[in-house]
């Protein structure tokens, strides 16, 4: 169970030297913008209070944040309810105040710092002008910031105590949903959590899987028809992964779905054979699908103690919303043992097929293609052009080890990328990272400990970089890539002013042209950029806003700030 | 029970099996299985635990953090650890077999032996594993009990 206690006085350990050495407030200060960090804080914030309680600070929010399923569906350019932006997981904003004409103008109006220094992975969520973020977890402490979404300021925090838990990818939390009058979030414990949307408040508390065995909860949750729906972390421990609908108002579960069918599976490896659900799933409201990827299967790298295809790991499924039942799956990498998943947000869009349009989902492989698939059916309709390098790749790792491209963080990772529907393109973050894949005789469980199956490794001097590739969806050619000098991992904004903003691990801010991918303005924020941007409209004026805090997984320089930026009035 | 780790051989795989039967089979209150010696022998030296300091330092703080709290790795010691350790009831064997082929994070297995040894020595001292007179060594890794967990203070 988790501590109850009030620690107070007590920080994270590391805010006070990264803000002494961050470029960013300095450069803030100077351009005159408001800035709300840890010091502002101070003054309103009696402590750094830690024991599952909210902090509020002034001013409260008054404004209407109760959000329904058609806001969801639908949240307009003035809100960004849910992590996709809608139901589809686009990641498009019909704002076009700021365009690819005037985006040298954009400025920051406010850095504002959580206090939580680690990998900062949060898809800001706004709803009438209120900005929920999450942090990642330090000291065992996670929270949840609500501020004003045009200023920065703080209006309530509430902070988490994480009990027995176990880290897989840093200890990251990736946002929350708003909906129904409330936030929901989850934590690296394995919890649920629904806060009131006004007062941080506590509304319900739900475990939803054994943190001891490995299971933790990473994403941001997706909330559709009174459910809040959500999967699990933890692929990498000798866990079972599974998709599950709880019910909004009292956090009972509805449905569940466990990824792995025992069907395809030698023995009983099924049981603990991996399959996270690492990233939101996308909503098919016509068709009433719950529409998600679903990652490795486990032991990552040692494939005979698992022998078959082992669905429906490293999958794209479809399962009936209101009952969790499986409808179709699209099966990427049978029997995978390069930790090649399917992890990043899946994205619903209209494409062509033999003339016709019809309606599909697609997601961004590691394995460097982008998979399309037909949404009532989930046949495959087109594989992209790779977007990054594939050498030597599907070499079966040996004891001695193989090297290929992809490496095991693809491709694409987790990156959540967007979707125009304005060019049809889907802009993708990827990465070339040669690695060196090893498999081992003989590989068994410890309930507990991380069960990779030997090891995965940069081979040192080999390539590394990243990029972004625009690719066209109704050919699967690519549009335009930009290769940029450091892995790429966050997410990506596309904008109805023929815009894509994205981040890079050394702390670029870019904004590029949507239908050539010329780089047309970049703001340094000092830590990694390594985190999906949105966009949003307060008093008639659209903002852009995105997390900088830096990657574990990658080394990027760590921060813990959230920057907002408008047009230069 | 076969070993999990790459890096055990063989031959310590035996060894390993042979210090567990011995440990079940023949130990009783005041009697000592085979050549292992109790935890308050010292499975370890202090100096040893000292050039793992720097190694530790060197290759695991950036995630675990010099004081073995725990950042973007999972904490080393303290009440999480007590917790992690008493649910897996893990071995000091397959907790080294473990350290020596994963870590550190992104360069598993990189490490000579010797820094494996040295890094493992100084957790063990951090969470008041009493030291000894040897170093440990390969053939002395099957010997460390992670349980009962040493009193602290």
């Amino acid at each position: 169970m988790k501590d109850q206690r009030s620690v107070p006085g007590k920080h994270p350990p590391t805010w006070r030297d990264k803000a002494a050495t961050w470029a960013g407030p300095a450069l803030a200060l100077v351009l005159g913008i408001g800035f709300a960090g840890p010091a502002a804080l101070a003054a309103t914030q009696p402590s750094e209070s830690g024991g599952n309680v909210a902090v509020a600070n002034s001013p409260t929010v008054t404004q209407d944040v109760n959000v329904t399923d058609a806001m969801l569906s639908d949240p307009g350019g003035a809100n960004w309810a849910n992590s996709g932006h809608g139901y589809m997981n686009q990641r498009f904003s019909p704002l076009n105040e700021i365009n690819a004409d005037n985006v040298t103008r954009l400025v920051p109006v406010a850095i504002a710092q959580t206090g939580y220094t680690a990998s900062f992975e949060t898809t800001p969520v706004v709803v009438n002008g209120v900005m929920y973020i999450t942090t990642p977890m330090v000291d065992s402490k996670q929270a949840v910031i609500a501020m004003d979404a045009a200023t920065g300021r703080e209006m309530w925090r509430y902070v988490y105590d994480d009990g027995l838990n176990h880290i897989c990818c840093g200890p990251v939390n990736r946002g929350v949903v708003a909906a129904y009058g409330n936030v929901y979030f989850v934590t690296i414990d394995a919890h649920l959590v629904a806060l009131d949307a006004k007062t941080g408040k506590v509304a319900w508390s739900q475990s939803v899987a054994d943190p001891r065995i490995g299971y933790s909860e990473t994403m941001a949750p997706q909330a559709f028809d009174g459910m809040v729906i959500i999967g699990s972390s933890g692929g990498e421990w000798a866990t079972r992964g599974f998709i599950a609908a709880y019910n909004a108002s009292n956090g009972q579960q509805v449905w569940r779905f466990d990824t792995t069918d025992p069907k395809s599976w030698a023995g009983d490896s099924w049981k603990y054979g991996g399959g996270g659900v690492w990233t939101t799933p996308a909503i098919d409201t016509q068709r009433g699908l719950v529409i998600f990827s679903v990652g490795n299967p486990n032991p990552d790298l040692n494939g005979r103690v698992r022998e078959g295809d082992n669905l429906y790991t490293d999958s794209i499924l479809a399962l009936n919303a209101k009952t969790g039942a499986l409808v179709w799956a699209y099966q990427e990498v049978p029997h995978d043992v390069w930790d090649y998943d399917a992890v990043s947000n899946v994205i619903l869009f209209d494409t062509t097929d033999n003339g016709q349009t019809v309606p599909a989902a697609g997601e961004a492989g590691k394995t460097a293609w982008y998979y399309i698939v037909n949404r009532e059916t989930g046949k495959l309709i087109r594989k992209s052009a790779p977007f990054d390098q594939q050498t030597n790749m599907f070499a079966q790792p040996t004891v001695a080890g193989v090297q290929s491209l992809p490496g095991a963080n693809g491709g694409s990772e987790w990156s959540p990328p967007a979707y125009s529907p304005v060019t049809h393109f889907v802009y993708v973050l990827g990465m070339n990272q040669l690695m060196t894949f090893k498999t081992e005789a003989t590989t068994h469980s410890i309930p507990g400990l991380i069960r990779l199956g030997s090891t995965f490794s940069n081979v040192p001097g080999g390539v590394q970089d990243g990029t972004l590739t625009a690719i066209d969806v109704n050919t699967g050619k690519i549009a335009w890539n930009q290769t940029v000098p450091q892995p790429m991992m966050g997410g990506a904004l596309a904008t109805a002013g023929n815009l894509v903003f994205s981040g890079e691990g050394d702390g670029w801010f870019d904004a590029f042209n949507a239908t050539t991918g010329k780089l047309l303005w970049r703001f340094n924020l000092g830590a990694g950029v390594n985190a999906p941007p949105v966009a949003y409209e307060v008093n008639g004026h659209e903002y852009i806003a995105v997390a900088s805090g830096g990657n574990f997984q990658m080394s990027y320089p760590l921060g813990n700030a959230l920057a907002i930026f408008t047009l230069q009035q | 029970m076969a070993s999990k780790w790459g890096p055990l051989l063989p031959r310590r795989r035996v060894v390993l099996r042979m210090a567990v039967l011995g440990a079940l089979v023949l130990a009783a209150p005041g009697s000592v299985a085979m050549a292992c010696g109790p935890a308050s022998a010292g499975w370890y030296s202090a100096a040893q635990a000292a050039s793992g300091k720097t190694v530790f330092d060197t290759h695991c703080a950036a995630c675990h953090l010099a004081s073995l709290a725990g950042g973007a790795g999972p904490p080393l010691t303290g009440p999480q650890f007590v917790a992690w350790l008493q649910f897996t009831k893990i071995t000091g064997a397959d907790l080294f077999g473990f350290i020596s082929s994963q870590m550190p994070y992104d360069a598993p297995g990189s490490l000579t032996k010797s820094d494996y040894e040295d890094a493992f020595a100084y957790i063990l001292q951090v969470n008041h594993y009493p030291p000894g007179s040897t170093p440990l060594a390969a053939g002395s890794v099957a010997c460390v009990q992670m349980l009962p967990y040493p009193k602290q203070g």
